[in-house]
């Protein structure tokens, strides 16, 4: 199971290279202009999904029909297995519509993850169940709405999307540890053959998933019920939910793997940076680069202030110069912290031969000014010396305070 | 837009500061129960981050006559601190060691705050427990004086307590006192509270 590669489960790009890009070219213009009046239709179908009563039978007929003009085909399959009674949804994750698109047939709530606004929240169908607060509390509130309300909760426990024809990323176990009856769902995303367009990439953002859903002529969502499922009282939480896990991906024919959200996370900032890099690389001079990126790059500026913020003695030269290289903040300051280190080693064993019966206890680790300010020199990346500069500061701070006490009020 | 691009930066960027700095106690919490959310784990990070952000300011950037890190490398949760006795004021020149505890879910509740010599204060309780708004959660008042304004909030930080401390120290509220013998010295007989002031800063030098 090791040897899987994680690039497999996503989608790394949007558009098919070589002659299946010819029909998306040709379809562009109509494509476009489709994308275009489908959005203002998509902003009816909002006001619409708004106005009519929520968890209605009508309004999902209604919306059923506007999804289909934007290109949004929900199929469903072995509906009869559907058992109202299991209160839990879970479903794998496959584009950022999922639970728009379940919700259109089986009205749902989605347990909110993070902040919203309470408007938006409604609109989208999420419910607030003090996810922040603490684990139990989230826990105990979904229990209540769980045992007290007839309408379902979708949970996608992957947490993130994949392509969905590989393989099912590692489920959170909290949605198995509710006890309660719960109907494993899977989604499966397809479009024409001759329009090879990724529902989801790995760095995509939802309106760009949303934009090329329009643009597409239509897109199916199948959405296929799985038995029910109950937990054993004898099964963990954990065995539980790699025994769904292994349902659905035994139905979707995927594969399982190991692999977490933070393995996605990490990949896309791999992603991200290779990115970067190729953009940056062009550019003639290193003066030149560093000039543009300051002029240029907002988020670059940011990125140097949120250096200079921790580092205050760094000039922005420098830390401009270390970004463009690493492109990455606290790669920077590490850079840097450690660059000041072996200059002040240098700087510091120079002293030593130069003048040894000179040498003032506290070189080394910390510098005062006149204004009672104790800094560090630098934040070593070791426990240990920091802990020793603490100390060293600590002792100094008590010596000239002891000092200037003293002399001031002339004690003997 | 701006504040957005801000947040993903501080996220990223107290991520991994608090990774290498054994700071995310929360880590193994989050990723055994909610390991599919990333929203949630950036959201506690990037809280949980913010006592290492402190500490990398503090060592690098600290106001005037203060200092403070963690008691040992072992223990995050538990900080030391030497405050300086603001200028001009009867507790110049003394250097008072304080103990900060931060509480296992801070920064959503307040560290608590102990001065380790004894310092005859309005705000200090006898034991050397520090009474300042900014160390009290909102939702408790012990003395019914303050806003909420200036409770604690997740969004302070190491420094801004410790600066709230110093200006205690030179500004005491005998208001709401935690020392009622020190609040009534201090309203009544300013010359005898001056006198014990002193004889606490030699104290706290050794001398």
């Amino acid at each position: 199971m090791s040897n899987i590669q994680i690039e497999k489960l996503f989608n790394l790009h949007r558009l098919p290279e070589g002659i299946a890009l010819i029909p998306i070219i040709l379809y562009f213009p109509l494509g476009f202009v489709l994308a275009v009046v489908r959005f203002f239709i998509g902003l009816q179908t909002l006001l619409i999904s708004c106005i009519l009563p929520r968890f209605s039978p009508l309004r999902s007929f209604v919306l059923r029909v506007m999804c289909a003009v934007l290109g949004f085909i929900v199929i469903v399959d072995e509906h009869k297995r559907r058992d109202e009674k299991a209160k839990v949804i879970v479903t794998n994750h496959v584009s950022a519509f999922d639970h728009f698109t379940t919700a259109l047939i089986y009205p749902s709530v989605l347990p909110s993850i993070c902040e919203l606004y309470p408007f938006l929240e409604w609109i989208l169908g999420w419910r607030d169940f003090g996810f922040k607060q603490n684990k139990e509390s989230f826990l105990n509130n979904i229990k209540g709405f769980c045992s007290n309300s007839n309408i379902p909760l979708l949970v996608q426990p992957e947490g993130t999307t994949t392509s969905g024809r590989y393989g099912l990323l590692k489920f959170c176990t909290w949605p198995f540890s509710l006890d309660f009856p719960l109907q494993p769902m899977t989604l499966h995303v397809s479009r024409p053959q001759i329009f090879q367009i990724a529902v989801t990439t790995l760095n995509s953002r939802w309106w760009e998933d949303l934009f090329w859903c329009l643009f597409v002529p239509v897109t199916w969502f199948t959405i296929r019920c799985l038995p029910v499922m109950e937990k054993p009282k004898s099964v963990s939480a954990e065995e539980f939910s790699e025994d769904v896990r292994q349902k659905v991906a035994a139905d979707l024919q995927l594969i399982t793997t190991d692999f977490t959200t933070a393995d996605k996370a990490e990949l896309q900032k791999k992603h991200f940076h290779n990115r970067f890099n190729c953009l940056s690389r062009p550019q003639a001079s290193a003066a030149e680069q560093e000039d543009s990126l300051l002029k240029v790059d907002p988020e670059m500026q940011k990125m140097i202030s949120q250096v200079k913020d921790v580092l205050p003695n760094a000039t922005v030269k420098d830390i401009a110069q270390d970004l463009a290289q690493t492109k990455d903040v606290d790669r920077t300051i590490t850079n840097i912290l450690e660059k000041d280190v072996k200059n002040e080693a240098a700087t510091s064993q120079s002293a030593d031969t130069t003048s040894s019966n000179h040498t003032s206890p506290n070189a080394s680790s910390s510098c005062v000014t006149p204004d009672n300010v104790y800094k560090a020199k630098s934040f070593s990346k070791s426990g240990e010396e920091r802990q020793k500069s603490l100390e060293e500061r600590k002792r100094q701070m008590l010596a000239t305070a002891r000092q200037r006490y003293i002399s001031k009020h002339s004690f003997n | 837009m701006d504040e957005i691009i801000k947040t993903i930066i501080d996220i990223f960027f107290s991520l991994s500061l608090s990774l290498s700095l054994k700071d995310a106690r929360a880590l193994p919490f989050l990723q055994e129960n909610f390991g599919g959310i990333d929203i949630f784990q950036d959201f506690f990070f990037f809280f949980s981050l913010s006592l290492s952000l402190s500490l990398v300011k503090l060592t690098l950037n600290p106001p005037e006559g203060i200092i403070a890190g963690p008691v040992s490398e072992e223990n995050f949760f538990e900080w030391e601190a030497l405050i300086m006795g603001p200028e001009g004021t009867c507790f110049e020149g003394g250097v008072f060691p304080a103990r900060l505890m931060f509480p296992p879910d801070y920064p959503l509740s307040p560290p608590k705050m102990k001065f380790n010599s004894e310092i005859f204060h309005p705000n200090i309780y006898v034991d050397g427990r520090v009474c300042i708004s900014i160390l009290h959660a909102p939702g408790d008042d012990p003395m019914g004086y303050e806003t909420s304004a200036e409770r604690w909030s997740p969004v302070q930080s190491v420094e801004k307590i410790l600066l709230s401390v110093v200006s205690m120290l030179a500004e005491p509220n005998d208001e709401s006192a935690a020392n009622v013998d020190a609040a009534k010295t201090w309203r009544e007989d300013r010359q005898r509270f001056n006198d014990i002031a002193r004889r606490t800063v030699e104290k706290s030098l050794g001398l």
